[in-house]
């Protein structure tokens, strides 16, 4: 029996926190640019967006501190596709070269807090962390849409 | 860089008005083959799907009109994200709809029974393709079960889309189930636990393959519990037709090396071995009874 559903649920995770992602990122570069959005809809559009990413991070943060641990313990109640999230989180806090952002190199509490701030360097750091966030997601994703669509 | 994203949504929303207008032709009452009733509202989820794709192509066009060099790669990645979301549906969800004949009405009006049947999968379309056996149940898709084309032809096989349905169940009630599932992980864990501590490579090591073990039941709890919904639902006929499913499968489907543990979502041994456990974790009317799945020392002391 297939075992597709794994990676569809992870998909669709992924996708809507990508769409999350760009929301905020658009949102915050136009307004440092000093941009006025002309569509009505697109605070709340923006809000929603940021509640997502908030609860995405704060539901990874005890899973990675934990995973984090010398005497790792399992990761309980999660699944497969999430269990290799926090894997890859904790690769890319060991790669500072790629992952320069507050995200991996201060703490996940740090980006959520970013999510609501609104000085001009709060806005760049979170720009920062939401680009290097999206990468992470993006490997992902398209590793489900690998299992879901098969090589090209 | 502007001019390709802008020719790239253009070119979705093309693609999108294409599908949306064949099966709109599909779904015409005139037509000789229109859809069957119980694949209407499984018609319906879809063309909503391609119009909330179509207003993110939109969008996505919208914000080029910005003019700002900056905003870009949120761009691309936005068109990317929506590509990759079109071509999912264009894949798995499109088949069910355009491949359907009469014959497909035993399969479906099975499963819309299934559906309805439930209060929090009654409001969610069923469709059917052509496939191993399984299902596509994430939340806000429609949810896809495929089947073998020669099974869809017989009784034989049909109570193996109980199992499948399962895992809409834990879907639909994933929260309470995971919950369920962490509190039998954590008695596995203490289960498995080393007598004496020791701080050495060897006791990492061992640490290690116990994580993974326990981190493994989740899988193998969801299967299981899809099992027992199988069971649940079809009795004895789930019994037979899994056991006709399993009998020449090989030792390939039984046996799972150490090192594709972590790799291997699902594990149909289990299934097998396990299958007469009498887990009552729904009731006649699919409710959950958290009584027994909450004793998770006592549900492996009957295996």
């Amino acid at each position: 029996m297939s075992a597709q559903w794994l990676s569809l649920q992870s998909f669709q995770q992924g996708q809507e926190l990508l769409e999350a992602i760009n929301n905020v990122s658009i949102h915050a570069k136009l307004q440092r640019n000093g941009v006025a959005s002309q569509n009505g809809e697109r605070p709340k559009t923006v809000q929603q967006s940021r509640e997502k990413i908030k609860a995405f991070l704060q539901a990874l943060a005890p899973l990675v501190e934990q995973a984090g641990e010398n005497d790792a313990r399992p990761l309980l109640g999660i699944d497969l596709r999430r269990r290799q999230l926090v894997s890859s989180f904790l690769k890319a806090i060991g790669n500072p070269r790629q992952f320069h952002s507050v995200l991996f190199r201060k703490s996940i509490s740090e980006a959520i807090r970013l999510l609501e701030a609104d000085t001009e360097t709060d806005q760049q750091q979170l720009i920062d962390c939401l680009a290097d966030l999206r990468v992470l997601i993006e490997e992902h994703t398209n590793h489900d849409t690998v299992r879901i669509l098969g090589e090209i | 860089m502007r001019a390709i994203l802008r020719q790239s949504n253009l070119d979705l929303l093309r693609e999108i008005e294409q599908l949306r207008a064949i099966l709109q032709n599909r779904f015409k009452p005139t037509d000789a083959n229109t859809l069957v009733p119980e694949l209407i509202p499984f018609y319906q989820a879809l063309v909503q799907a391609c119009d909330q794709i179509h207003q993110r192509a939109v969008v996505a066009m919208s914000n080029l009109d910005f003019g700002q060099e900056d905003i870009l790669s949120d761009v691309l990645s936005e068109t990317q994200d929506i590509t990759r979301l079109f071509q999912i549906y264009n894949r798995h969800f499109v088949g069910p709809l355009l491949r359907h004949q009469e014959g497909d009405r035993q399969c479906l009006k099975l499963l819309n029974w299934l559906h309805t049947r439930h209060p929090q999968t009654q409001k969610i379309p069923a469709g059917l393709s052509n496939g191993e056996f399984g299902i596509l149940p994430a939340p806000n898709f429609p949810i896809v079960y495929s089947m073998p084309v020669s099974a869809q032809y017989g009784l034989l096989y049909l109570p193996l889309f109980f199992h499948e349905f399962g895992h809409l169940l834990y879907a639909c009630h994933k929260q309470e189930l995971d919950d369920l599932v962490q509190e039998l992980q954590k008695k596995i864990a203490e289960w498995l636990g080393p007598m004496a501590q020791r701080d050495d490579r060897y006791s990492q090591t061992e640490a290690a393959k116990r994580n993974l073990v326990v981190e493994t039941w989740y899988e193998w709890m969801q299967e299981l519990f899809c099992d027992s919904v199988g069971f649940n639902i079809g009795g004895p006929g789930f019994i037979h037709a899994f056991s006709m499913y399993l009998r020449m499968r090989g030792r390939g489907e039984f046996q799972v090396r150490e090192n594709e543990l972590a790799h291997r979502a699902s594990i149909q041994s289990l299934g097998s071995v396990f299958m007469h456990w009498p887990i009552r974790c729904i009731g006649p009317n699919f409710t959950m009874k958290r009584t027994y799945l909450r004793k998770p020392g006592e549900l492996l002391q009957k295996c």
